[in-house]
């Protein structure tokens, strides 16, 4: 099978539905109207969740139309892609219509610039990880964002009226913690560790996944969160993962122009801090951890992230003890950085 | 001997006089700062090690080993990857070198903080052909 052929087999399952009807969610992301497309509802409530706190999209034609199944839930018939044995990570098939294959769970994420088609396909959404299902599609979405000029950044990001920052760094550098330890201030979430930065004068983020993950000793920190926490599904490393909209109500924003990029890391000391950095320090700790996973468009995506660091004022924060000390910093950040713009 | 960057399998970028570098196979990135950061455009430019160390001869406090630290810096860029030995590249004059205060020898800054990521979920590019094909047309 072909990766072509792919998007003909979704074509037999949704187009040639004989006039069924699909659960759909049809949500802006970037002023695009984008819609998902299920086989059945268990695909819908499990794949829906983590954006269903992004407006929704009115009548029209989408710019994005991405169809979802899993031939265990729905009786769907599943592609047969030939693949090695052997391999870990995934096959990335290049050229006019792309596909990527997670080769351990053989999940496909595939999308058509010409058509705006895109795929995902999982062989049982019962088996699925919960840490993807809170951030999925993401290939796909950055297949879609360089159709439009824009890039998925590995980073968090956090706004009020004066704007956004971004945190950015690697996993473990403490994104996700800062991000949540916003929560119940003036700063509003835009992204937990994946979001849609669309450049222009201001560059702007955009929100993708309502969801947000951190582990129990983040949670130990920060114990008001805890009762949010409690029963929430594990990814694979331990993360409780919640819809944070759903359990704070306010507490994601959808977009917002970009002022500062903020470099978190552990402070050893007790309070909280924050300093200047070049621009190179902060592209360091946001561009190799977003174009290792990225597949495809990954020299263009450096350019784009360099630009984005040249253009707005670069921060350390250096955080205590207390995440939620961070707040007052960051928005000290936001509103100075706005002002130099 | 003239250099030419690993295209397909490395990206660069300068910004604010700091150049970083990522090895998208190995998963290593660097930073040259410094002289190594005005060296890499005249790399990138086609100029071999002697046309290099000429440039920075007259404000090197020992002129005499300009050329061997150029040199070793080459050699140290090709094992990693980052350039590639090639009798292709036509050099082309860079018009606006940077005035140099000085010169010392150039030296890469290397972190390999990121190569788990890659070794645990490596991304292997298959044409459309199909596997085991590999894109060569770079990405």
């Amino acid at each position: 099978m072909s990766v072509r052929s792919l998007f003909d087999l979704s074509d037999h399952i949704f187009a040639a539905g004989g006039g069924q009807e699909f659960p759909s969610l049809s949500i802006r992301i970037a002023d695009r109207k984008v819609t998902l497309q299920f086989a059945n509802e268990r695909a819908a409530q499990v794949f829906g969740a983590t954006f269903r706190h992004l407006d929704a999209a009115g009548p029209g034609e989408p710019d994005l139309l991405v169809r979802v199944w899993d031939p265990a839930g729905s009786g769907r018939p599943a592609p047969q892609l030939a693949l090695p044995e052997g391999n870990t990570g995934a096959a990335f098939f290049t050229g006019a219509a792309k596909c990527i294959v997670d080769l351990e769970t053989g999940r496909i994420e595939a999308y058509d610039s010409a058509s705006g088609l895109g795929l995902l396909f999982v062989p049982d959404i019962d088996a699925l990880d919960p840490g993807y299902a809170a951030a999925p599609l993401r290939t796909l979405l950055h297949w879609w964002a360089i159709d439009h000029g824009w890039l998925l950044l590995h980073a968090g990001a956090v706004a009020d009226d004066n704007g956004a920052a971004l945190l950015v760094g690697r996993g473990g550098s403490g994104k996700s913690t800062t991000v949540l330890a916003c929560i119940g201030s003036s700063l509003q979430i835009v992204s937990d560790d994946y979001c849609l930065y669309r450049p222009g004068t201001p560059a702007h983020v955009h929100s993708l996944f309502g969801s947000n993950k951190i582990d129990a000793r983040a949670i130990a920190l920060m114990p008001h969160l805890a009762p949010a926490f409690a029963g929430a599904p594990l990814d694979p490393k331990g993360k409780g993962i919640i819809q944070a909209n759903e359990r704070f109500a306010g507490s994601q924003r959808m977009s917002a122009p970009i002022r500062a990029i903020i470099v978190p890391q552990v402070g050893k000391g007790s309070d909280c801090s924050f300093q200047r950095i070049g621009a190179g320090d902060a592209l360091k700790a946001l561009a190799p951890s977003t174009v290792f996973q990225l597949a495809g468009g990954r020299i263009n995506a450096l350019a784009k992230m360099a630009e984005l660091a040249r253009n707005v004022p670069c921060w350390r924060l250096s955080i205590g003890p207390d995440p939620t000390a961070a707040r007052e910093p960051i928005r000290e950040i936001i509103s100075a950085s706005a002002r130099m713009a | 001997m003239r250099f030419a960057l690993n295209h397909g399998d490395v990206c660069s970028e300068e910004i604010d006089g700091e150049v970083i570098i990522i090895n998208l196979v190995t998963g290593c990135y660097y930073s040259l700062g410094g002289s190594a950061a005005a060296v890499w455009p005249l790399i990138l430019a086609g100029y071999s090690a002697a046309e290099i160390a000429a440039h920075f001869m007259p404000v090197a406090s020992d002129p005499a080993s300009v050329e061997a630290q150029v040199t070793a810096f080459l050699d140290y860029l090709c094992a990693e990857g980052i350039v590639l030995v090639s009798d292709d590249v036509v050099r082309h004059d860079v018009s606006e070198i940077a005035a140099a205060d000085g010169f010392s020898a150039p030296v890469a800054e290397k972190f390999t903080d990121m190569q788990e990521l890659l070794l645990v979920d490596p991304i292997h590019e298959v044409a459309e052909a199909g596997w085991p094909l590999r894109d060569t047309q770079g990405s």
